[in-house]
């Protein structure tokens, strides 16, 4: 088969989840200004604290212009033309039965029913329909170990001191123009403490999904592993067909205390625009990890094939002596998919390790770079990073582009850093070929092997998912 | 940024220009020197937010004041010059023309000339190809130069030959003023010819000086070029300097830059490969001590298929210095079939050395093979007890060690008495180092 023949496969695969619900939402008018801060802190039954930290990071996101340095391109976005409210009309629900059947529909088509989570992958799944936690599951069974697990809104209200401990220490309400403008907006998302010496029995899991037309999406999660404690935390987006283009930008904040343990997996695919670049998320995410005690250890991995536009930058601060930060990523664009993504690992404390492996594939004609800063500060005695960003071409019309900054201030560090950009070589697709393996198949098997080393990360639940986005993604042309 | 016209970062800048303004100008490219002096007009200093400056701080050339340079008088040039070494030579002592020294027997097309006294052909050369490839207006510093520099040297090879012994430019400051050097290079290789260049800079004494070059560079087809600048100005000196190369199909080129002292150098290397089967060659090494600051700032451009560039870029860096590496390869949609290679390895010897890595790819075409890689540690500390344990003592030791690291830039050159002459000046300052 032609590359030309198998481009047209790629373009011609049409977004498989693409649908959407209807469920007549309670929301906000379009725009943004105090009044509406105001309408959602109140909507929420919010504290006094949280409103007044909503104001401050929106009197500060006024005075701040959008970032322009990253490799994409995009129309410039209308913030006045934002509904910044959307909320499903069921709430607090006891059994799976209450929730709308439409809803448990959404997510049979998405071939994760909780249900079927619930009955055979024991995974407890925060779902989340326009900015509102509708359902939590296993949270009695969590509560039994301490561990806390329910939607942000609700940990505002029932965890106060937790929340105002952590929330903005990580990712600070004046960090950048997208996470400031979620601090004043976020409407809700998953919060998650994991007690000392707790090790979490299972996979925490949240899916998100965008739904009312024109409505942006601002999640805001928060973890925090205690002393010794262990979390594995999945999140997986997916998103209806629109034409509108949607704005997400969500914050996540990670909080790895004395010897705990985060990991953190996303496998996204929001819609990313048809096929002639019409429509699609923007997606604009910060993500940031601290290690903040000794021997703690964060680790991302993300499976990124949506979004039209995809900016985000999931990083660790090694504070703490002998922590370790891990990032490893693959990331597809395809059509006129544009993906700014990459990792910043920053190096303070005595003898930090991290290690970043990123895999990009860009297919039609889409733009993939990646962008990642290793920092290795005067006091990170004994550091040491190794970072590989490999990038596979496929067809003439799409770019590959990185950008690493490599920032070193003590002799005793030891950073290596490689990157290799190149197509799937005719020679392999032919060794297949001849040992009767078709086209699709051979170019399947080397963009597996491609990007093997980072699917293997995924918890066993999310690498079926992940594999199948990639083929979605893919199909046709490399798979 | 809006800046006002009276903000502070304005007002320096307009002093900054203003000592370097003359009116003594060349006698070719009115034009482009009139667009430059009205660049300058809104001009600022590039600051820490400008992304090609991020890691450079251009407060140590931008506080201090520099003069016009002396007339020069005729000082000793011994330390310019490099023993054995059998080359054409022209030599400038403070910016100005000292002497052209050419070899018994050159071949009399061949030209060698400073700006100030060249003859007319070479001034119809210079008409057409002056800021050809580099834009009046690219960078306040090429601005600077393209408005108030008048000193350079042109050296242009026709058709055809083989220029058998090197040409060496040689720069010397001696002066007992903080004085301001603008300097311009042009050559030109002309089609199947090829031609070994040496750009070497020294100075006699530990003063403060500012030198602002630009250099333009055509290889045209099937030309070779080999060019090796060589900076050892002082550790007070401070270089910037804008190299801007054109290649065309099937032309070979070899860069190599070693810097041994410097207070802020800044080497823009830009190399455009513009032709079928073209190769560029890309070496850099550095060895810095004290607050020396040393930025290697290099872009290849790949715009037609089957060209390749490999890079290597190599560092030691000691004292409280700073290393800055910046690499882009970029490959243009029609570009298939490049390889292009890129690398960057660095040692700290101290804690308060500081290293900034930042290689770039862009590519825009699928069937490329192009890769970089960076590393970033000390001095191997198995290799130096083994030596230790073989009784070579470890200042010794570390010396050859580093050597060797450094060896690797400069041997390729092909003129053994350079090589020779670069590997004793780096033993030299090794041993100042510990």
């Amino acid at each position: 088969m032609s590359d030309e023949t198998l481009l047209q496969e790629i373009t011609s695969q049409k977004y498989k989840y693409g649908f959407t619900i209807d469920i007549e939402a309670d929301q906000a008018p379009p725009g943004l200004n105090e009044e509406i801060i105001r309408f959602i802190s109140a909507k929420k039954k919010e504290p006094e604290w949280m409103l007044n930290f909503r104001l401050r990071a929106f009197r500060h996101w006024q005075t701040m212009e959008e970032p322009q340095w990253a490799k994409i391109d995009y129309p410039k976005i209308n913030y006045q033309d934002i509904i910044y409210y959307s909320a499903p009309k069921s709430k607090k629900l006891n059994s799976l039965d209450e929730v709308d059947p439409e809803i448990l529909k959404t997510f049979a088509k998405l071939g994760i029913p909780l249900e079927e989570q619930k009955a055979l992958s024991g995974v407890a799944v925060d779902a989340v329909i326009d900015s509102i936690s509708v359902k939590t599951t296993f949270k009695e069974k969590l509560g039994e170990k301490g561990i806390i697990f329910c939607s942000f809104s609700e940990a505002i209200q029932e965890h106060p001191e937790l929340v105002k401990k952590y929330l903005g220490t990580v990712v600070p309400y004046n960090d950048n123009y997208f996470a400031t403008l979620n601090c004043a907006v976020f409407t809700d998302g998953s919060f998650v403490y994991i007690p000392k010496g707790v090790r979490c029995p299972m996979e925490l899991s949240t899916y998100f999904r965008i739904n009312e037309a024109k409505t942006g999406q601002f999640e805001r999660t928060l973890i925090v592993a205690d002393e010794g404690s262990y979390v594995s935390y999945l999140e997986g987006c997916t998103a209806p067909m629109r034409d509108e283009n949607q704005l997400h930008a969500a914050v996540v904040e990670l909080v790895a205390l004395k010897d705990a343990q985060i990991k953190y997996s996303t496998v996204q695919n929001w819609y990313p625009g048809d096929e002639n670049g019409k429509g699609g998320i923007y997606n604009f995410v910060t993500k940031r990890g601290i290690c903040k005690e000794e021997n703690a250890k964060i680790s991302w991995t993300q499976v990124e094939t949506g979004s039209a536009i995809t900016w985000k930058y999931p990083s660790v601060i090694l504070k703490g002596d002998n922590t370790v930060g891990e990032f490893y990523s693959v990331a597809v664009t395809n059509n006129y998919q544009q993906a700014d993504t990459g990792t910043k690992m920053l190096h303070i404390g005595k003898n930090t390790r991290s290690t970043i492996v990123s895999k990009g594939i860009s297919a039609g004609k889409s733009q993939n770079a990646y962008r990642g800063q290793v920092k290795i500060m005067k006091s990170a005695i004994g550091s040491r990073n190794f970072s590989q960003c490999d990038s596979l071409l496929i067809g003439d019309k799409c770019g590959a582009h990185t950008f690493p900054y490599i920032e070193s201030a003590h002799s005793s560090a030891i950073i290596e850093h490689e990157a290799t950009t190149s197509k799937i070589g005719e020679d392999q697709i032919f060794y297949c070929n001849q040992r009767g393996i078709d086209t699709e198949h051979a170019v399947s098997l080397i963009v597996n092997g491609f990007t093997k080393e980072v699917l293997k990360q995924l918890p066993m639940e999310f690498a079926v998912e992940a594999q199948k986005l990639l083929e979605i993604s893919l199909e046709g042309s490399v798979g | 940024m809006n800046l006002a016209m009276n903000s502070p970062i304005k007002e320096t800048t307009k002093a900054f220009i203003s000592q370097f303004e003359t009116g003594e100008a060349l006698p070719f490219g009115e034009t482009k020197r009139q667009q430059a002096v009205g660049f300058l007009q809104n001009a600022v200093l590039p600051g820490q937010k400008t992304e090609d400056w991020k890691y450079t701080s251009l407060m140590p050339i931008t506080t201090k004041e520099f003069q016009q340079p002396e007339n020069y008088a005729s000082r000793s040039l011994d330390i310019c010059n490099i023993p054995n070494l059998e080359a054409h030579t022209i030599v400038f002592v403070n910016g100005a023309l000292h002497s052209v020294n050419m070899l018994p027997g050159f071949d009399s097309d061949l030209m060698i000339q400073s700006f100030g006294s060249m003859n007319e052909t070479a001034q119809i050369i210079a008409e057409k190809y002056f800021a050809h490839l580099t834009p009046p207006d690219l960078d306040i510093f090429t601005a600077l130069n393209t408005a108030y520099g008048n000193k350079g040297t042109m050296i242009f090879v026709p058709a055809k030959r083989q220029v058998q012994k090197p040409i060496h430019i040689q720069h010397l400051t001696d002066t007992n003023i903080p004085i301001g050097i603008q300097h311009r290079n042009l050559v030109i290789v002309w089609e199947e010819s090829s031609v070994t260049i040496l750009e070497t800079y020294h100075g006699t004494k530990q003063n403060s000086t500012f030198r602002n070059q630009v250099t333009e560079v055509i290889v045209a087809e099937n030309a070779s070029l080999s060019y090796f600048k060589f900076q050892h100005e002082g550790r007070n000196a401070s270089h910037i300097e804008q190299c801007n190369v054109m290649q065309q199909a099937n032309s070979q080129t070899a860069f190599f830059t070693v810097s041994l002292s410097g207070e802020i150098i800044r080497n823009t290397l830009r190399i455009r490969i513009n032709g079928e089967g073209a190769h560029a060659g890309l070496k850099g090494g550095y060895l810095l001590d004290n607050i020396e600051h040393v930025d290697n700032y290099t872009e290849v451009h790949h715009i037609k298929p089957h060209s390749t560039s490999n890079e290597l870029y190599k560092g030691i860096i000691g004292g409280q210095a700073t290393a800055v590496f910046s690499g882009k390869i970029q490959v243009y949609p029609d570009a298939q079939k490049t390889q292009a290679y890129q690398s960057n390895k660095s040692v700290l010897l101290t804690d308060t050395a500081n290293v900034y890595t930042k290689p770039q790819l862009e590519i825009y075409a699928d069937d490329v093979k192009c890769s970089h890689g960076a590393t970033t540690g000390q001095i191997n500390e198995e290799a130096l007890y083994y030596m230790m344990t073989r009784g070579i003592s470890k200042t010794e030791a570390r010396k050859l060690l580093i050597g060797a690291f450094l060896e690797e830039i400069f041997n390729e050159f092909g003129v053994k008495e350079v090589e020779e002459y670069v590997h004793r000046c780096i033993q030299e300052k090794m041993d100042s180092i510990h």
